[in-house]
């Protein structure tokens, strides 16, 4: 069997392996493993609330898994997207609360997206940099970055920009504001999904583009399979480490558009509540491809909202294995695979 | 005479692959026994069946007349087996001795080093296997070093050795040395399977040559009554055409000159010193010299991939433009193509399909370009058309990843791209039949004469002399970094019709 037509077949096995683990789990905590899982699924996809919990978690996955797939296709691991997000988010809410209340949209939007990408680019472009100029391995100094970044913005939050007695900054002006679903549906979910799913999709079609249908994405994919051949060919690998890198920070500071712009509506600790670890997990998942990341958002946003929907039953903390595991099986399934296939 | 090792109906299986097809095969003791076959032809195979790495499916082994079930290399070893990697197995850091004993170590105690350098120096004296066993092995040329794997084979006891490619790294002299001890050991009773893909040296050492193609034993002849011609097609199975035509031709305006280069690496080492060439339209200037004498960096500064941090001066100009200091790109774009010394590591994208690969480092040529994308009927069209005109094995309509064609096919791949690209002035050659089987040789050598003929200028650098006196219009000889001789059109074109004579002289210019 060649090694293209195993790559949708792991992820399948991965997740069903993580599945069964976890409702061994479940049945040694004493419960039904079928019933938590209908559950869950009563609890997500039959309700209106539950459904726009799994889209509005879906939707900042989207954008993280797509901030760590991207590098990876030039062989940058990129571990800082929380950071990135963290800076994105920031960046936006400090946007948005400095202009004027009366802003239209048509200026507001724009500002404030593109704030937070360039916050979020240039975070992710500072272990780029070190990467390209001193060969400082990028996980090592994005896992640092992820630090600094918190540190920063919880210590700007707090001593700068906190309303008093709060933990979250002013509101941004009612122009920047993504409106929900319900509110352009028509429907009355109550949800925190918003129009920001979206720009969810419409980052995921720019990146399928950019891979599979530019000139950049061809020669992108050569740095990623052989950095040396590329080299050779004329390809400039340091520009596409950089590149790669601030359109991963980029993606990750649009993150923003779902917690800040269309949810929130300021920034406040623990806004992004590891959304950008997941990222890692729903990007490998996918093995990297945008498309997939859909399907693969939104199997985690499942699994995080639906955890919480039965935490009355069992703990969220079985759901949170169930993630580790199946990425743990990803990792660990080709090369079981390759092995037995050796003798 | 008393046999070796005795193989009967050796079959071996790596999926639906066979490797080995129902292989027969004696080696007499004392003999030095050639086992000679294409890449991909099984020999690999059936040396790690005899050495144990490998298990075969059906068949059995006999060695000195005991059958043997091997399941581990211990136990070839225990049975008197030994072998030579292609890649040596030795610690750089410790001695020659060291080396020697590791794992062998005869007292758990104390080791009785003095005496155990006696042996050593004894063993080599005897066998022309000369070695300091104070020596640091990483302190030791690569001739040196082979030496020492051979004597660690002896020191063991070994009565059978097996050699894998064992000529790939070394210089002419060498090689004629390393010829002089497996004969003295084979005169000691000791037996020698080589494994080979140059015909000359198993004419020139071995007393029987096995051939194989396609998992599957040819034959086994007599060394002595059998002839290159008769050797090479065997191995590829229809008579192929060994020397290529090469007819003189008056060369033009100078393309490429080289004016004292010097290039020393960011370490401070000399690689390159006070070097200078200049190849003309219509010839081909051949480099000659054992690999690790700079040919590598003249590349990457040719190239451009150099690394940066080094120091360097003098001048590379194309056609009264520098080019020293440019990236690949620019480079590329002026007329120059390269085909890179290694082909999977910087010529091609493995898990590319041929169609990709056939435009890699031309894609910014907007003739395959449509939108911001390619014009994939056109990329379609070209590798048509190079799949014909360069007679590439594949399947085309499939696009297949290039990973999954055989080396010749990859390398005309490569030829192909590199030798089409529009307004083409300088080609620049490295190893270009490097793990290529003779049939792709043949064509390979045809389309590099073929350019030349049209005009082109082209750089040839190989390690292999036979290459680069069949194609060269002139001959530098390269040694530390400095051209040490150059041999004229003249020198070349009766050295090349009087036959080995030129070999030998190059041969003393490289070392």
């Amino acid at each position: 069997m060649s090694r293209k037509s195993l790559q949708p077949i792991i992820p399948t096995l991965s997740l069903l392996f993580a599945l069964a683990a976890g409702s061994l789990v479940i049945a040694a905590t004493g419960n039904s493993p079928v019933e938590v899982y209908i559950k869950m699924i009563r609890s997500t996809f039959a309700s209106g609330y539950g459904t726009g919990q799994v889209i509005f978690r879906a939707t900042t996955l989207i954008l993280t898994g797509l901030a760590v797939a991207l590098p990876f296709r030039v062989r940058l691991f990129n571990i800082g997207v929380e950071g990135q997000l963290l800076m994105g988010s920031f960046a936006a809410a400090l946007c948005g609360m400095s202009l004027p209340q009366d802003t239209s949209t048509a200026i507001a939007l724009p500002a404030v997206l593109l704030s937070a990408m360039a916050a979020g680019s240039f975070w992710a472009l500072i272990a780029g940099w070190l990467k390209v100029r001193y060969g400082v391995n990028e996980v090592i100094s994005s896992i640092m970055l992820n630090f600094i970044a918190l540190g920063i913005t919880g210590y700007l939050l707090t001593t700068r920009f906190a309303v008093p007695s709060t933990v979250h900054t002013p509101a941004i002006a009612d122009g920047s504001r993504l409106p929900g679903l319900d509110a352009v549906l028509g429907l009355s979910w109550h949800s925190p999904a918003n129009l920001s799913v979206l720009v969810a999709i419409g980052a995921t079609a720019g990146a399928a583009i950019l891979l599979y249908a530019s000139r950049y994405g061809y020669a992108m994919i050569a740095v990623g399979l052989n950095p040396e051949a590329a080299r050779h060919a004329g390809i400039d690998t340091d520009a596409h480490t950089l590149s790669a890198m601030a359109m991963g920070g980029a993606i990750a500071g649009l993150g923003a558009a779902n917690l800040v712009l269309g949810y929130k509506h300021w920034f406040e600790a623990g806004l992004t509540s590891g959304a950008g670890f997941m990222g890692i997990a729903v990007a490998l998942l996918a093995g990297a491809n945008p498309v997939w990341i859909v399907f693969s958002a939104l199997l985690f946003g499942w699994l995080d909202y639906g955890g919480l929907s039965v935490n009355t039953m069992v703990p969220k903390d079985i759901f949170m294995m169930v993630q580790g595991l199946t990425i743990l099986a990803i990792i660990s399934f080709p090369a079981l695979f390759r092995n037995s296939f050796r003798k | 005479m008393a046999e070796a090792i005795r193989l009967s109906g050796i079959t071996r299986h790596f999926g639906r692959l066979k490797a080995n097809d129902n292989v027969s095969l004696t080696i007499r003791a004392g003999s030095i026994h050639a086992l000679v076959g294409e890449n991909g032809a099984g020999k690999s195979t059936l040396s790690n069946i005899v050495y144990g790495l490998l298990r075969p499916d059906s068949g059995t082994i006999e060695i000195e007349g005991r059958p043997v079930a091997f399941t581990s290399t211990h136990q070839a070893i225990e049975a008197g087996i030994g072998m030579v990697h292609q890649h040596f197995m030795l610690v750089p850091t410790l001695t020659v001795a060291e080396n020697i004993i590791l794992g062998r170590e005869r007292s758990k105690f104390r080791l009785h080093m003095k005496r155990l350098e006696k042996e050593i120096r004894e063993l080599g004296l005897r066998h022309g296997l000369e070695v300091d066993p104070d020596k640091l092995v990483s302190s030791l040329s690569v001739g040196e070093q082979q030496r020492v794997e051979i004597l660690k084979l002896l020191y063991r006891q070994a009565r059978i050795l097996i050699l894998d490619e064992p000529t790939a790294v070394l210089s002419p002299p060498e090689t004629e040395r390393l010829f002089t001890t497996l004969r003295s050991l084979a005169a000691e009773g000791r037996s020698i399977l080589l494994i080979t893909h140059k015909l000359d040296e198993v004419l020139a050492v071995s007393d029987e040559v096995s051939v194989m193609r396609k998992g599957a034993l040819v034959g086994t002849i007599p060394a002595g009554s059998a002839t290159r011609e008769e050797l090479a097609r065997m191995m590829v199975g229809r008579s192929v055409l060994l020397k290529t035509e090469n007819p003189p031709q008056a060369s033009g305006k100078p393309v490429l000159c080289i004016d004292r280069l010097d290039c020393d690496a960011p370490d401070g080492s000399k690689k390159l010193h006070q070097l200078s060439i200049t190849v003309h339209e219509g010839e081909i200037y051949g480099i000659a010299g054992v690999e690790g004498n700079g040919q590598s960096e003249l590349l990457a500064l040719l190239w451009g991939t150099y690394d940066r941090h080094a120091e360097t001066a003098g001048s590379i100009t194309l056609n009264g433009h520098s080019i020293l200091g440019m990236p690949p790109s620019a480079i590329a774009g002026m007329g120059v193509s390269m085909i890179p010394e290694d082909r999977l590591k910087s010529a091609i994208v493995p898990d590319y399909g041929i169609e990709e690969n056939l435009i890699f480092g031309r894609h910014r040529e907007s003739g395959f370009h449509r939108g911001i994308g390619f014009d994939h009927d056109r990329i379609h069209m070209n590798a048509g058309k190079m799949i014909e005109r360069y007679d590439i094995r594949c399947s085309p309509d499939a696009n297949p990843a290039i990973s999954t064609l055989s080396g010749g096919n990859q390398q005309k791949i490569v030829l192909a791209r590199e030798m089409e690209r529009p307004g083409l002035k300088l080609l620049v050659l490295a190893q270009p039949t490097r793990g290529v089987d003779i049939g792709a040789i043949e064509l390979i050598h045809k389309r590099i004469i073929d350019a030349r003929k049209s005009g082109l200028a082209i750089l040839l650098i190989s390690s292999e002399l036979e290459e680069v006196i069949a194609l060269s219009s002139r001959i530098g000889c390269i040694f530390k970094g400095s051209i040490r001789h150059e041999f004229s059109a003249e020198a070349v074109r009766k050295g090349r019709e009087e036959g080995s004579g030129l070999e030998k002289e190059i041969g003393l210019h490289i070392t």
